[in-house]
C-alpha cells in the first residue's frame, strides 16, 4: 500500500498537526432532495438500516444521530433524516480494514464498529528526501465574499493565517469565517508530480488507469469515468486525497468530546468509526457489510489487466489445460490394425481431457452457485420472518432488496415515487410552478419507467406510500383529492391554479368542447395537463356551478354559468 | 304583438338538464318565466306537453318553444316533463287531464289562480253583475267582459278561477245535468 515510510518522529510530528486525519475516510454523499443516495455507476445497494447513528471513535457525531444507512457495493453511505441534502456521509469499502459487531447489551444499542485502514502519513516526502510541510506547497481556492471571485492563495489558508489573503479582484483581505464554506485546498500539481515520481515504485503506478478499460483517469477518482469499474490504484488517490489534503468543503461535523491532540498521539490512533443501531439489532447489517468488504477483496485480488485473454499477437498467453497434456497425434500416420487400435485410443483420450475440462468448469460453476446459496441463506431467514409479518412479497426497489419490513420498504418507495414525480414533472413544474397529476396516471407512469425488472408495486402500495409524503419531509407534492373521489399527486394551489384558468378558457371561448378545452390549456406546454385532471377540474366547477353544460350528440360543450347566479 | 324572448333563450345550455341541482332549479325557474311569458304575449292560455300554443278549434302545428332553430337546440321530453311537472307545483300551470300527473295539454297560468279569481270579482263588481246568475260562456267570451285579460280563457279554466270565491263564500257555482260548471251567480 504504502510505498515509503518515513521516520517514527516525523510520523508523529504530523500527526500532531493534523489530528483529525481519520475524519477524511468520511467523505460527502450527494442524496436526492427526497433522501435517497445518489449512487455511482456500478454501485449496487445492497441493504438498508433505519435508525442509526454514526460515532467516531467513542465520541458521538453531532447531527448525525439519526438516520438511515445504506450499504452499497462501494461504500456505506449515511444519509441524515432531518437534513437529507446536508448532512449525509459516505464511507469508502476500500478504506475500512476490518470491523467487528458488537451486539445490543441492555441499554447499550448494537454498534458495527469499523476499522479504517491507517493511512501511514509519511507518504508525502519532499524531493530532498524530508517531509515538506505540505501546507506551504499546497494551493488553497476560496471565494471572495464580496466580490465572487475565486482566488488561489499559496498555503493552507486557516483561521491562523496572518496576514489573510487579499481578493486579487477588489483587493480586499479575505475573512476566514466567511469564506470557509468555499474553501478547498488541494496540492500545487508540480509539487504532485515532483513528489509522487520519488515516492512511488515505477512510473507506471503514478496513473490512475482503469483496470477494465485503461481509460487514464484524474488521480483524484475513484471509479472509472468511462466504465464505472472501481479503479485499485488506491495509493494514488490516498496520497493525493487523503494526505495531501484535499478537503471536501461540504464535509462539516462536530464530535461531542472532540479529540484532544495530545491523547491521540499517546493511545498509537486507534481509528474506528461506529455504526450504533438505535432500533434492528444490526446483525444482518453487519453480515452483508462483512460480506460486501469479502467480495470488495476479493474482486479487487480477481481483477487483473486483461484476465481473460487467451492470446497477444497470435502467441498463447495462458498454457494450461489442453496445452499442458501431451500432443495428442490425431493423424494416421501409419496404416493397418495397429494405427486404427492406435487413433482409437488418441480419440479416447482426447475424449477424456474434454470431459475432464468440462467437469472442471462445473465445478468452478458450483462453487460459485455455493457462495450465492451462502450469502441466499445467511439472509433469508431473517427476510423470510418479517415477509410472515407483512404478508407482502419483498419487491425490489432498483436493487434494493433487503427490507426489514413493509413499512421501510413504504418509506423507501414513497422516497422513490416523490423523486420520479418531481423529476418526471420538473419541466411543468418550472414553466407554470404548478403539478398535478392523477395518481392512476403516476402509477402506470412509475411502474413502466422504475418498477420493469425489479416488481411492480400494488395501487394499495402506491397510495400508502404516497400518504406517507408529510411524514417524510417531503413537501412539494401532496396527495390530494378531488371531488371526493379522484386522487391526485398536486402542487400547492395547484388546484385552484387550474380551475381558474379553465374559467378564463371557457369565459373567452363560451361552449368550448373538452377537446378544445384540453388544446387551449395545454397551449404553450405539451400535456401538462392531463385529460383526466380537467374532466375533474370541470366536474368540480360544475358541482360548484361555476360552469354549465350543453350536451348534444357532438359531445358535452361548456359555458361559464351567467345566469343563473349560485346562491351563496 | 308577440315580445322577443329575453337572450337566456339563445343560451344552449338551456336546453341540457343541468346535474347542479340548485342551477338546475333556477334553470327550471327559468324555463318557467319564459313559458309565462312567450304565453301571454301570444295570448295563449293553453299549450300541448310538446310546448305548441294550442288554440280552440285550430288544430294548426305551431312550433314549440322548447326548439330553438337558431341555435339548433331543443329540449328533451324528460326534461319537458320535469319543467311541466314544477309549474303544476307551483301553481303555474294546470293539466288539463284532471287528476293525471301528465297530460297532453297544459292551462298557462301567469296569473295565480287567486289573482284571476280577484280580478273576475273586479270585472262583476264594475259591471253590476253582482247578485246575478252569470254563465261562464257569457263571463269569458261574453262581449261584456272584452278588454279585460280574461276575456278568451277556456272555460273549464274560468270554473277553475272561480273556486277560491266560492271558497270565500263569495260565489256558487251552478252545474248542469252533468255536473259541468255552467253559471255562476257572486253576491
Amino acid at each position: 500500500m504504502i510505498c515509503i515510510r518515513g521516520t517514527l518522529n516525523l510520523e508523529k510530528s504530523l500527526e500532531k498537526d493534523r489530528p483529525i486525519n481519520v475524519m477524511e475516510c468520511w467523505h460527502f454523499a450527494e442524496t436526492t432532495s427526497s433522501g435517497q443516495p445518489i449512487l455511482r455507476e456500478n454501485e449496487k445497494d445492497i441493504l438498508i438500516d433505519q435508525m442509526v447513528g454514526l460515532y467516531h471513535n467513542k465520541s458521538k457525531i453531532l447531527n448525525r444521530q439519526k438516520g438511515r444507512i445504506f450499504l452499497t457495493s462501494q461504500r456505506i453511505v449515511y444519509v441524515d433524516d432531518l437534513n437529507p441534502t446536508k448532512n449525509s456521509l459516505s464511507l469508502e469499502l476500500s478504506g475500512i480494514e476490518s470491523l467487528q459487531f458488537s451486539s445490543r447489551f441492555l441499554r447499550r444499542s448494537a454498534r458495527l464498529i469499523l476499522f479504517v485502514k491507517k493511512v501511514d502519513d509519511s507518504q508525502v516526502i519532499g524531493p530532498d528526501g524530508k517531509a515538506t510541510g505540505y501546507y506551504e506547497n499546497c494551493i488553497s481556492t476560496w471565494v471572495c465574499p464580496i466580490c465572487m471571485m475565486s482566488n488561489e492563495t499559496k498555503g493552507e489558508f486557516t483561521e491562523s493565517t496572518d496576514p489573510c489573503p487579499i481578493c486579487v479582484n477588489c483587493g480586499v483581505a479575505a475573512d476566514y469565517e466567511m469564506t470557509k464554506d468555499s474553501l478547498s485546498i488541494s496540492l500545487s500539481n508540480d509539487y504532485l508530480k515532483g513528489s509522487s515520481s520519488e515516492s512511488f515504485d515505477s512510473k507506471s503506478n503514478d496513473v490512475n488507469q482503469c483496470p477494465a478499460c485503461t481509460f487514464i483517469n484524474h488521480y483524484q477518482i475513484t471509479n472509472c469515468e468511462i466504465c464505472g469499474t472501481r479503479l485499485p490504484n488506491s495509493k494514488i488517490r490516498q496520497g493525493t486525497n487523503n494526505e495531501i489534503g484535499f478537503k471536501d468543503s461540504r464535509v462539516h461535523f462536530e464530535l461531542e468530546h472532540p479529540i484532544s491532540t495530545s491523547k491521540n498521539v499517546n493511545d498509537e490512533v486507534t481509528n474506528f468509526l461506529q455504526i450504533s443501531f438505535r432500533k434492528s439489532d444490526g446483525v444482518l447489517f453487519a453480515q452483508a457489510t462483512e460480506k460486501a468488504l469479502k467480495d470488495l477483496k476479493k474482486t479487487e485480488l480477481g481483477s487483473v489487466y486483461n484476465k481473460n485473454l487467451v492470446s497477444v499477437n497470435g502467441v498463447k498467453v495462458k498454457d494450461e489445460g489442453l496445452t499442458d497434456l501431451p500432443l495428442l497425434e490425431t493423424k494416421l500416420g501409419k496404416i493397418g490394425i495397429t494405427s486404427l487400435e492406435k487413433s482409437g485410443e488418441t480419440q479416447l483420450l482426447n475424449n477424456d481431457i474434454i470431459f475432464n475440462n468440462a467437469l472442471t468448469d462445473l465445478n468452478r460453476l458450483m462453487s460459485l452457485a455455493n457462495d450465492i446459496e451462502q450469502l441466499y441463506t445467511g439472509i433469508s431467514p431473517k427476510l423470510l420472518g418479517e415477509r410472515k409479518e407483512g404478508g407482502h412479497k419483498p419487491s425490489l426497489i432498483l436493487d434494493r432488496e433487503k427490507f426489514y419490513n413493509k413499512s421501510l420498504f413504504l418509506d423507501e418507495i414513497a422516497r422513490e415515487i416523490y423523486e420520479f414525480a418531481i423529476s418526471e414533472f420538473k419541466a411543468e413544474k418550472e414553466r407554470l410552478g404548478y403539478v398535478m397529476v392523477t395518481l392512476v396516471d403516476l402509477y402506470a407512469m412509475y411502474n413502466k419507467c422504475m418498477r420493469i425488472g425489479t416488481g411492480l408495486i400494488s395501487p394499495q402500495e402506491m397510495r400508502e406510500a404516497c400518504e406517507r409524503f408529510e411524514e417524510l419531509g417531503l413537501k412539494d407534492l401532496k396527495l390530494t383529492k378531488i371531488n371526493g373521489r379522484v386522487l391526485c399527486l398536486a402542487s400547492k394551489n395547484s388546484f385552484d391554479f387550474v380551475k381558474t384558468k379553465i374559467l378564463d378558457i371557457v369565459n373567452e371561448s363560451a361552449g368550448c368542447d373538452p377537446l378544445l378545452l384540453t388544446q387551449l390549456l395545454n397551449r404553450d406546454s405539451s400535456n401538462a395537463w392531463t385529460f383526466a385532471i380537467i374532466t375533474e377540474v370541470l366536474q368540480n366547477c360544475i358541482d360548484h356551478g361555476d360552469i354549465v353544460i350543453d350536451e348534444q350528440i357532438s359531445g358535452i360543450h361548456y359555458y361559464r354559468n351567467s345566469y343563473w347566479p349560485v346562491a351563496v | 304583438m308577440p315580445m322577443p324572448l329575453p337572450p337566456i333563450y339563445s343560451f344552449p345550455p338551456l336546453y341540457t338538464r343541468q346535474p347542479n341541482s340548485i342551477i338546475r332549479r333556477q334553470q327550471i325557474s327559468s324555463w318557467m318565466d319564459l313559458i309565462l311569458q312567450y304565453a301571454k304575449s301570444h295570448n295563449a292560455w293553453c299549450m300541448s306537453a310538446e310546448g305548441s300554443i294550442v288554440t280552440e278549434g285550430s288544430e294548426s302545428v305551431q312550433e314549440s318553444i322548447f326548439v330553438n332553430n337558431e341555435i339548433e337546440r331543443s329540449v328533451p321530453q324528460v326534461f319537458i316533463n320535469e319543467i311541466w311537472s314544477t309549474m303544476c307545483q307551483e301553481g303555474k300551470a294546470i293539466g288539463t287531464d284532471k287528476g293525471k300527473k301528465e297530460s297532453p295539454t297544459y292551462y298557462i297560468l301567469w296569473r295565480t289562480v287567486d289573482s284571476w279569481a280577484s280580478l273576475i270579482l273586479q270585472w262583476f263588481e264594475s259591471a253590476g253583475k253582482l247578485q246575478q246568475v252569470v254563465t261562464i260562456y257569457e263571463l269569458s267570451q261574453g262581449d261584456e267582459s272584452i278588454g279585460w285579460e280574461f276575456h278568451g280563457m277556456p272555460e273549464p279554466l274560468t270554473a277553475d278561477c272561480l273556486k277560491p270565491l266560492c271558497h270565500r263564500h263569495r260565489a256558487t257555482i251552478v252545474n248542469d245535468e252533468y255536473g259541468k260548471p255552467v253559471a255562476v251567480k257572486v253576491v
